[in-house]
């Protein structure tokens, strides 16, 4: 039988917390320019739904720069933005949609690739308490884009984790 | 006319005096005299049972994980009574077959991690669980006649409310946990299934409110109390999930539950077995 541990985790970021967080942090100020670009690409269901999962991005980024305190990056990860902005707010609403769920799940596995790693407790339940939500969002943008696929809203791929050597923070 | 009074008579008022005098004095006595004999129980009728405390138990990764097994063994159960039922159309049928598939899967996923924790496997649901919310909701559905419970007058739309509440009880689950496992890659795969407990709730809240009107939070005009959400906020929610569900009364409303995730006196712990 394995040891049990003992010692308690730190309930603060590491140093090496602060790094991981930032990078979520930078994807996600990120991920809320996409979503202005998709709602003023949109109309009806699709604009609505732009802006509302555009504000919980907002929050998420929000919540991360108060963990964080002075040390939080206040810039959004240019290099994913720049990669990610004309399919966000270009062409159809069904592909809108499917591009947005790409990103919604590629931040899921980023953010639990993150959640892997972290320390401390205060940053693990705060990624924890975003990573469901953008999942939620991932489900319901893979319908709105004309899937009704199980396998498709269900879909998490652990090799869309967004690499920070290739988007660094 | 006097009647007089024999001063030496000893009549009542007297010996209550005495009596009294007599009571105060021993009580003094006691009090202030040293005594051998110290008591060592109470007097008491009967015999009284003997007691065994429970074993000692800690809450680490192992029982986290454990009680996780057991939440989605109460899930695939749920799942398999439901579908028994044969009241849900062909399509919703389907997504219960796969989200019961799903469980199936997260528990499988499951055993691997709770041994490399050092426990041993929990492969059956969660007796409290079931006992404190599934049975009861699913009484609330069929009806009990014994208990005087009336069947639902909309048991199917129950169903899918009763599978959704479940749904967020799960993934509220795994977000809670994450805050009390102490190994961060545990955290993560955790909440790589809480996630999908997460988009099974999504789907289901779009099954109960069609057309893109389940994904925002709303009200139900009637009852006053929010409808099922894809998505119901910008976070995931460790609040209670309420749902209401049964026979719908005069006045309009159905029964309300509400489910929390699984606590210390719910747990997994390592002398709990199947």
């Amino acid at each position: 039988m394995a040891d049990t541990t003992t010692t308690a985790p730190p309930k603060q970021p590491t140093s090496a917390d602060v790094a991981l967080l930032s990078f979520g942090l930078g994807l996600e100020f990120a991920m809320i320019d996409l979503y202005t670009r998709a709602a003023n690409a949109s109309k009806d269901d699709m604009k609505t739904v732009a802006e509302l999962f555009g504000a919980h991005h907002r929050a998420a980024a929000q919540s991360l720069t108060g963990l964080l305190g002075r040390k939080a990056p206040t810039v959004r990860n240019e290099k994913f933005y720049a990669a990610q902005s004309t399919k966000a707010g270009g062409g159809t609403a069904k592909e809108i949609a499917a591009h947005l769920a790409s990103l919604e799940n590629a931040l899921v596995a980023t953010h639990i690739n993150v959640l892997s790693q972290l320390r401390g407790i205060d940053g693990a339940s705060l990624v924890a308490s975003i990573i469901p939500i953008e999942a939620r969002q991932a489900a319901v943008l893979v319908e709105m884009s004309g899937s009704s696929s199980l396998d498709d809203i269900m879909a998490l791929d652990a090799k869309a984790v967004i690499d920070p050597e290739t988007y660094p923070a | 006319m006097n009647i007089p009074v024999n001063d030496n008579a000893f009549n009542r008022r007297k010996f209550l005096q005495s009596g009294g005098l007599a009571l105060a004095s021993a009580a003094i006595l006691a009090a202030c005299g040293k005594s051998d004999k110290v008591a060592t129980s109470y007097p008491r009728i009967g015999e009284s049972p003997t007691t065994t405390g429970l074993p000692t138990a800690h809450v680490t990764d192992a029982v986290l994980l454990r009680t996780a097994s057991s939440l989605e063994w109460c899930a695939i159960d749920a799942y398999t009574a439901v579908a028994a039922l044969g009241l849900l159309p062909s399509a919703a049928t389907s997504v219960v077959k796969r989200f019961q598939a799903d469980h199936k899967a997260h528990a499988a996923a499951l055993t691997p991690l709770i041994k490399k924790a050092g426990g041993e496997p929990f492969e059956c649901a969660n007796e409290r669980i079931n006992e404190l919310y599934i049975g009861p909701a699913v009484e609330l559905i069929t009806g009990n006649e014994s208990k005087g419970i009336p069947a639902s007058d909309t048991p199917v739309d129950d169903l899918l409310v009763l599978a959704h509440g479940l749904e967020n009880l799960a993934a509220a689950t795994y977000q809670y946990y994450v805050s009390l496992i102490a190994t961060p890659a545990v955290r993560g795969a955790a909440m790589t299934i809480g996630q999908d407990e997460a988009r099974h709730a999504a789907v289901l809240a779009q099954v109960i409110i069609p057309d893109g009107k389940g994904i925002a939070p709303s009200i139900n005009e009637t009852t006053g109390k929010p409808n099922p959400a894809a998505v119901p906020g910008a976070f995931g929610s460790l609040a209670a999930v309420t749902f209401s569900i049964g026979k719908t009364s005069e006045a309009g409303t159905k029964t309300q539950l509400s489910l929390d995730t699984p606590s210390l006196n719910s747990l997994a712990y390592e002398y709990a077995s199947c």
